[in-house]
């Protein structure tokens, strides 16, 4: 009962999955809805506006710092819950 | 006996290249995130060949933590800087004059200052997680 009823929802689930990614944009595709005015605001105006000459850097750190700051909470709290847990000192 | 000859020449030079890294993270390809971890692969690689007990000895737990701790502090700091122009927050408008020319070391205002703070965080991150898995008693 248990197998029959886990190979079911498997099933349903990779089910989903593969229609999800049926429906996804063609890779480069001109039409995707990744392809606005963002990408290309950001090659025309990042040196002016940060003065960095790494585009990829200039986006992570100055137009999204905010989401590399949580990602180096989350560092952070990876850190203290492992020395809460293995070390006793 | 090797290995120990072999680490002890090869990790000053890691660990140049990993802060090389972290500096030039507005000039080329890296960054906190890529120099800090190059940074701490030299530390690991160093407690691999000598023990963590002995790194230990010489790079205190302590300080280490501390500099995870005031990295990430100082990350948070430069990015509330902002704020207090009352302006747009991202980008930083705070230090505008600070941005130099486009292609110089010193350029790019407070992205040169995070990449410092990150950079510093992602290293003692991996150190401390890779000693508390190894334990003490190795």
């Amino acid at each position: 009962m248990r197998r029959v009823l886990s190979i079911l929802i498997i099933t349903i689930f990779s089910l989903i999955l593969i229609i999800t990614v049926l429906e996804m944009p063609v890779f480069g595709d001109i039409k995707n809805p990744t392809n606005n005015h963002v990408p290309s605001w950001y090659i025309e105006n990042a040196i002016k506006d940060t003065g960095a000459l790494n585009i990829v850097t200039s986006i992570i750190l100055d137009y999204r710092g905010f989401d590399t700051l949580g990602e180096a909470v989350v560092l952070f709290l990876s850190t203290i819950s492992v020395i809460s847990i293995l070390r006793e000192a | 006996m090797i290995l120990k000859h072999v680490t002890v020449i090869v990790v000053p030079f890691i660990q140049m290249y990993g802060l090389y890294v972290v500096y030039n993270g507005h000039l080329s390809p890296g960054g906190g995130f890529a120099g800090g971890t190059i940074l701490a692969a030299s530390l690991i690689l160093l407690c691999l060949t000598f023990g963590v007990k002995k790194v230990s000895e010489r790079i205190s737990y302590k300080i280490v933590r501390f500099v995870q701790g005031f990295g990430l502090l100082w990350y948070g700091f430069i990015k509330i800087l902002g704020l207090f122009q009352g302006k747009h927050l991202i980008p930083d408008s705070f230090m505008k004059f600070m941005l130099g020319t486009p292609g110089n070391l010193f350029s790019s205002g407070l992205i040169f200052l995070a990449n410092l703070g990150l950079g510093f965080t992602v290293a003692a991150t991996m150190f401390i997680l890779f000693s508390c898995f190894m334990g003490e008693d190795q």
